[in-house]
């Protein structure tokens, strides 16, 4: 899908979501979270003014990551000109962009889908994800082991659609073309 | 980018594996992930490390930060359409807004898409490049479908590159008599060409052009019915002359310049972009400078030289529309050509409406009408290729 001007709020919310992820990604090279929201930022406007890029929100999202590393690694070249700065530590992106990647999509996943929970539920959830047990959240929560596991089987069932959304939304976007 | 959506699927997969939501299949595929390089496992266990821990807050984790962002970043798009202002004669209220730059035209044409009937097309499309050449021995040749593979007529090689017809002269300094060929561009259509003394020629729709396959006289004469931008290559020795209706003439040495010359038009249009002209017409000379107008008067043969902005007319070459304090007839005039639209006008008060704006030339023609529509108290009816304006 093209991001015309009448999908200006698909763009929006692109933006929304992957935001706080490609900004974490590129403080991951910079180092400097002012300067990680402007490299994003550019990103954005770039993918919005590339005429053929960001045919599918599938592929946008992954421009958006690409950008944001090329841009990151420019912003670190132009650096080093001024500043001596070791190479390798710029050269090598692969794996430290894989992890990058890896990382922070697979947390802001979590991140997203446990805010759609009710407070409790959410509460649980972040107890799941720290790996604790169910005796231990229910002593943390103060609740009885089995209100743990009705709201803990509640909540996975939530997150399950969430997380099998995520992966259908998109389809059904490239695929509306 | 691939390795990017592989990555984009192993989060899925470590996400759902860490609420506990994985499915069976999905877990043998994150496992043989897991095994197939060690650090791949690393990753895992620093997703797995970092949700046991507080994370910190970062400031582009705020919610209030995105939204103030996005505000930031949306200042900056380039609306795909540009902006189109509208001004009343001598108001300065000027309206901007942005129309959606919808690539129905092409969608349009797939006719299998299901979803054509959710446009509301008004079946009307934008012009294409096409034109017919007719040599000298009555032969036509549409050059919209068929590539020209080299005709080759009297020393002079004829082809056709990137939609632009080239003719190039191998055999220099033969005297014989010119052979005119004529390149006519239909209404919907545009066309470049490159003649033989290297002067490229953009010729808009429905225009007439007629040129010497080779230049052996003592001029360059070509002959222009319709709209055409000339880019002139430089020869002292033979001035360049662009002959139009109302027999009025334009003579340069090397330039660029736009001449309008529509049959059913009063006025011719020239408009200097760089370098001299010398125009000539009802007895009457009148030179211009870059960035002047001189529109000539076919009854009268009286010249007016006005200082315009010259690129506003030359914009179309370019796949721009701009209007500058244009009247919404003469707006009209050009993009029913372009449209291969009739328009007609319920209310005569509405031709003069005045607009500046600007508008990409190959979008489809219902969102020209809906900005049109939008800025001004006018109502638009499409009935097939005719178009109705009246006041609202």
């Amino acid at each position: 899908m093209k991001f015309e001007n009448g999908n200006i709020k698909s763009f929006e919310k692109l933006f929304q979501e992957l935001y706080p992820r490609l900004c974490a990604v590129a403080d991951r090279y910079l180092h400097d979270e002012e300067q990680s929201k402007d490299v994003v930022q550019e990103a954005f406007i770039n993918l919005w003014n590339a005429e053929n890029a960001g045919s599918t929100i599938l592929s946008a999202k992954s421009y958006l990551y690409t950008a944001v590393r090329n841009l990151c690694l420019n912003y670190l070249r132009d650096c080093k000109k001024n500043v001596s700065f070791p190479v390798e530590q710029i050269e090598e992106p692969d794996e430290s962009f894989k992890t990058a990647v890896i990382e922070e999509e697979t947390i802001a996943l979590l991140r997203a889908s446990i805010e759609n929970l009710s407070p409790q539920s959410s509460r649980i959830m972040k107890y799941v994800l720290q790996g604790k047990g169910n005796q231990e959240i229910a002593e943390e929560m103060g609740i009885s082991v089995n209100t743990v596991k009705t709201l803990k089987y509640n909540a996975m069932k939530i997150l399950r659609d969430d997380l099998k959304g995520v992966y259908y939304i998109l389809v059904f976007l490239a695929g509306n073309i | 980018m691939d390795a990017v959506k592989e990555y984009m699927r192993v989060a899925a997969w470590v996400a759902k594996e860490i609420s506990g939501t994985i499915s069976g299949d999905e877990r043998e595929k994150l496992q043989s992930w897991l095994r197939a390089e060690e650090g791949n496992r690393c990753i895992y266990e620093s997703i797995r490390k970092r949700l046991a821990g507080e994370e910190k807050m970062r400031s582009y984790d705020r919610s209030e930060v995105v939204r103030a962002d996005w505000m930031k970043v949306k200042s900056q798009l380039k609306p795909r359409k540009k902006f189109v202002y509208v001004s009343y004669w001598k108001y300065a209220a000027v309206v901007a807004f942005v129309i959606a730059s919808v690539l129905f035209w092409a969608r349009w044409q797939d006719e299998k898409s299901p979803r054509l009937a959710m446009n509301p097309v008004t079946g009307i499309h934008a012009g294409k490049k096409q034109a017919t050449l007719f040599l000298d021995n009555g032969e036509k040749i549409e050059l919209s479908d068929s590539v020209v593979a080299g005709i080759y007529q009297e020393g002079v090689v004829i082809t056709q590159k990137s939609e632009q017809l080239v003719y190039e002269d191998t055999v220099k300094g033969r005297e014989e008599k010119e052979r005119f060929h004529v390149l006519s561009v239909p209404r919907g259509g545009e066309y470049n060409l490159q003649l033989t003394d290297g002067t490229v020629v953009y010729l808009n729709s429905g225009t007439e052009f007629r040129f010497p396959v080779k230049f052996t006289g003592d001029t360059r004469t070509v002959f222009v019915k319709g709209e055409a931008y000339f880019e002139v290559a430089p020869d002292r020795e033979k001035p360049f002359i662009v002959q139009t209706i109302g027999d009025l003439s334009v003579k340069v040495l090397g330039t660029a310049f736009n001449v309008c010359a529509y049959e059913n038009k009063e006025d011719v249009q020239t408009t200097l972009v760089h370098g001299g002209v010398l125009l000539s017409g009802g007895n009457r000379r009148v030179t211009l400078k870059p960035d002047q107008q001189a529109v000539f008067n076919k009854t009268s043969g009286q010249f007016e030289v006005k200082e315009v902005d010259a690129s506003i007319y030359v914009s179309w070459k370019d796949g721009n529309f701009f209007f500058e304090n244009e009247t919404l007839e003469n707006i009209m005039d050009r993009l029913c050509l372009w449209y291969n639209i009739n328009v007609f006008y319920r209310n005569d008060e509405v031709r003069g409406l005045r607009f500046s704006g600007d508008l990409e030339k190959y979008e489809d023609f219902s969102e020209v009408l809906r900005m049109l529509e939008k800025v001004q108290r006018i109502e638009i009816e499409i009935n097939g290729n005719n178009v109705i304006i009246s006041a609202l």
